[in-house]
């Protein structure tokens, strides 16, 4: 029975079916309209930032490689200006391994060759 | 869906403006319905019709053939509806429904016009009217109600309850005026 009366309300709900203004299809046609074309604004925005993303990174990465390669040269070219005192094991008062110190004149005498 | 409206909804899809304009002049009057049950004022309908056709038309890509092309769009209708009200703060009075009958569907009887149940429809306060529209007419369940507009499912019982009584009341009111009561 309620099936019933609550079917009467949906038939009518069914079948109410009002006229809209003309105005309402001007609005609906001018906003799709203006979608693609924001879209496309916003396509290009994007594009804009990429590019511009890309930019800066290979910007950074140059910099970050030249400051590398600066680095290590200077650190290069000092190292072939450097020259060593010479070694003299009479200061060394206290007891050492013989062996030990061979290995610190070998070490020293490969330095002193570059 | 028929070859017509399939050819219809391609066209649409390709951006096509005549094939959106007779896609608009087919659903106009049913989707303008739905917006004329839900929303008091006219200007507020009209506003909604425009939002949902326009939905309509840049999400047709995702209508994919399931279910009736007719119910995708009335569901989307609904939807804009809803969000309408839910922004412009649609409000509930909340009630014990613990003491409240449940009560009949009102009868609505057959001499009453499309126009007169429109005109009781107007009457009712938004909160009925969203709850009535959305049990009797659309068929939702309390808690798909409840989780649509942010209410509790006991919310939902009382509005549902409360506009039936109103209805009730202003069919008769109407039924005695006409009769010459």
């Amino acid at each position: 029975m309620e099936n019933n009366k609550q079917g009467k309300l949906k038939f009518w709900a069914d079948s109410y079916k009002p006229e809209p203004d003309a105005k309402v299809w001007q609005s609906i046609e001018s906003r799709l309209t203006q979608e693609p074309s924001k879209r496309k604004a916003s396509i290009l925005t994007l594009t804009v930032l990429r590019i511009a993303a890309i930019f800066v990174f290979v910007l950074v990465s140059i910099g970050v490689f030249n400051t590398f390669i600066t680095g290590s040269s200077n650190i290069y070219s000092m190292g072939k200006t450097m020259e060593l005192s010479p070694l003299n094991l009479n200061d060394v008062s206290v007891y050492f391994e013989t062996q030990k110190v061979k290995d610190l004149r070998i070490a020293y005498a490969k330095l002193n060759q570059h | 869906m028929n070859n017509h409206l399939q050819d219809l909804v391609d066209r649409c899809k390709k951006r096509d403006a005549l094939g959106q304009k007779e896609l608009y002049d087919l659903y106009k009057t049913t989707l303008f319905g739905i917006c004329r049950r839900y929303l008091h004022s006219i200007e507020d309908a009209e506003d909604v019709l425009t939002e949902s056709f326009v939905k309509i038309f840049t999400k047709l890509d995702d209508y994919k053939g399931e279910g009736s092309f007719e119910g995708w769009i009335k569901k989307i209708t609904v939807n804009e509806a809803l969000m309408f009200l839910r922004k412009h703060k649609l409000h509930f009075q909340e009630l014990d429904t613990f003491h409240l009958e449940f009560g009949e569907a009102p009868h609505y009887e057959d001499q009453l016009e499309e126009a007169d149940i429109m005109d009781l429809f107007e009457q009712l306060p938004p909160g009925y009217r969203t709850v009535l529209n959305m049990y009797d007419v659309e068929g939702y369940k309390h808690k798909e109600i409840a989780d649509l507009l942010g209410i509790s499912i006991n919310t939902s019982k009382s509005q549902l309850i409360l506009a039936r009584r109103k209805m009730k009341d202003l069919l008769e009111k109407k039924l005695n005026i006409s009769n010459g009561k």
